[in-house]
């Protein structure tokens, strides 16, 4: 992650911000780190069922992950769920600078937020691979209630799963986490599965910011 | 160039203020912020910096950020220069000397914190010569009804971001229209389409934010 990075998410070419927004971004990139409380955790579990294409059954839990999602872990013998936060502490800081003082900041500060939690889930499922690969297995991508139409209900499910306020993350009655730079899934482990590099097309939401996201990146 | 269409210069471009180093070749000039005083110093009504000055400002950014010519952060730096500007003219909203075009209630629905875009178009409609009442994020029907109630032909507008949240808004759609069958409703969002709107009921959708201001001037045309 780097200004050009957060210059491209903003809409321009790398490199190609005019000021102030360079200068902004670097002054808030110093600074994330002291905003930031990034905490995470994986729960492994072997007993489970998946069934009817789109099913996934733990214990008396049922979670409808849509049947894209269900194909791509249909083979997996273990299935991790995983919890992760950036903290409140960016939240807190972006909402400020959005009400009360530059709301470029804020926004910047915002998607600095996303970028925080996606490199440390990126980390998270790196090392849980290479775990894994330690004992024979691989991983498939990782997947959220919210993304290929996975409601973002089952999200009560999952978060049965975990101790309470688990790395300080709460859950609303509308399914929405808090802190808000927080990401929750889960992932298959196996003999027979695999991470691909792009799985957005299994989605058929063309409008989807992630995907375009994806694409984007993936062109640089 | 007459003070008005500077100042509506400042918007479109985001110069706040004087001590604001954006835009560059800006830089050391008075900005929107100083503009809209002394343009009241020197006795142009205040509705005529709304309306010539400022509203004129930001349609203009609108369109620019519709057709891919600036970016999210330009239309950040419009509205805070538009907001620095309004700051002088507070005064008249409350006497009434400057009368808004209505009132827009707006919020992203029960489920979705995706505030970005609605928070764009608050901007946009706030700065088209709205009164807007933002109920935030993961806002419940109860809510939206009961201010929508309270404001009487306030347009409401909903936000979602998430395919699955799309179903919040189909439901929020049908209860507002069930209790108050004449209230306008705008959706927008990510992956919203106007078949969309039209199969949960509600009036207007706009994919970008200068849709949603050219649809509300028709409202009250």
């Amino acid at each position: 992650m780097d200004t050009a990075w957060i210059e491209s998410l903003l809409g321009y070419p790398e490199g190609n911000a005019p000021e102030p927004i360079p200068g902004m971004i670097s002054r808030i990139m110093e600074s994330a780190q002291g905003h930031s409380d990034i905490q995470g955790g994986t729960l492994i579990m072997d007993q489970f069922e998946i069934r009817d294409k789109s099913l996934i059954q733990v214990n008396s839990l049922e979670f409808h992950p849509t049947k894209a999602i269900a194909h791509q872990v249909r083979s997996s013998e273990k299935l991790a769920f995983f919890m992760i936060t950036a903290g409140e502490g960016i939240e807190t800081w972006s909402r400020s600078e959005l009400t009360e003082g530059d709301p470029l900041a804020g926004y910047i500060i915002d998607l600095l937020g996303s970028e925080i939690v996606v490199s440390a889930l990126d980390r998270m499922q790196d090392e849980l691979a290479g775990k894994m690969r330690e004992e024979g297995f691989n991983i498939t991508n990782r997947y959220s209630p919210g993304d290929c139409g996975w409601p973002v209900t089952d999200q009560q499910k999952l978060f049965s799963l975990f101790p309470e306020n688990f790395c300080g993350i709460s859950l609303s009655e509308s399914s929405l986490m808090h802190p808000i730079k927080s990401v929750s899934g889960i992932i298959g482990i196996g003999r027979n599965v695999r991470k691909t590099a792009y799985s957005c097309y299994l989605c058929e939401m063309e409008t989807c910011l992630y995907k375009y996201r994806k694409k984007t990146r993936s062109a640089l | 160039m007459e003070l008005l269409e500077q100042l509506s210069h400042c918007i479109e471009f985001g110069k706040i203020n004087l001590a604001s180093p954006y835009p560059p070749d800006m830089k050391g000039q008075d900005g929107a912020d100083e503009l809209a005083k002394t343009a009241l110093d020197q006795g142009v009504p205040a509705n005529d910096i709304l309306q010539k000055g400022l509203v004129p400002g930001m349609e203009r950014v609108g369109v620019k950020f519709r057709e891919n010519k600036v970016f999210v952060p330009q239309v950040l730096m419009s509205a805070k220069a538009m907001s620095s500007a309004m700051v002088h003219l507070k005064p008249f909203f409350q006497s009434g000397e400057v009368q808004r075009k209505g009132k827009f209630v707006i919020g992203t629905v029960a489920g979705d914190l995706h505030d970005i875009g609605k928070n764009l178009v608050s901007m946009m409609i706030e700065g088209s010569g709205w009164e807007v009442i933002d109920l935030g994020v993961d806002v419940s029907t109860a809510k939206l009804l009961e201010t929508a109630k309270a404001n009487p032909n306030c347009v409401v507008g909903l936000s979602a971001l998430l395919t699955t949240t799309m179903n919040n808004m189909a439901a929020t759609v049908k209860e507002i229209k069930a209790e108050l069958p004449d209230q306008v409703v705008i959706v927008g969002g990510a992956p919203l389409t106007d078949d969309f709107r039209k199969e949960i009921g509600a009036d207007f959708y706009s994919p970008d934010p200068q849709g949603a201001v050219e649809y509300l001037k028709t409202l009250v045309a």
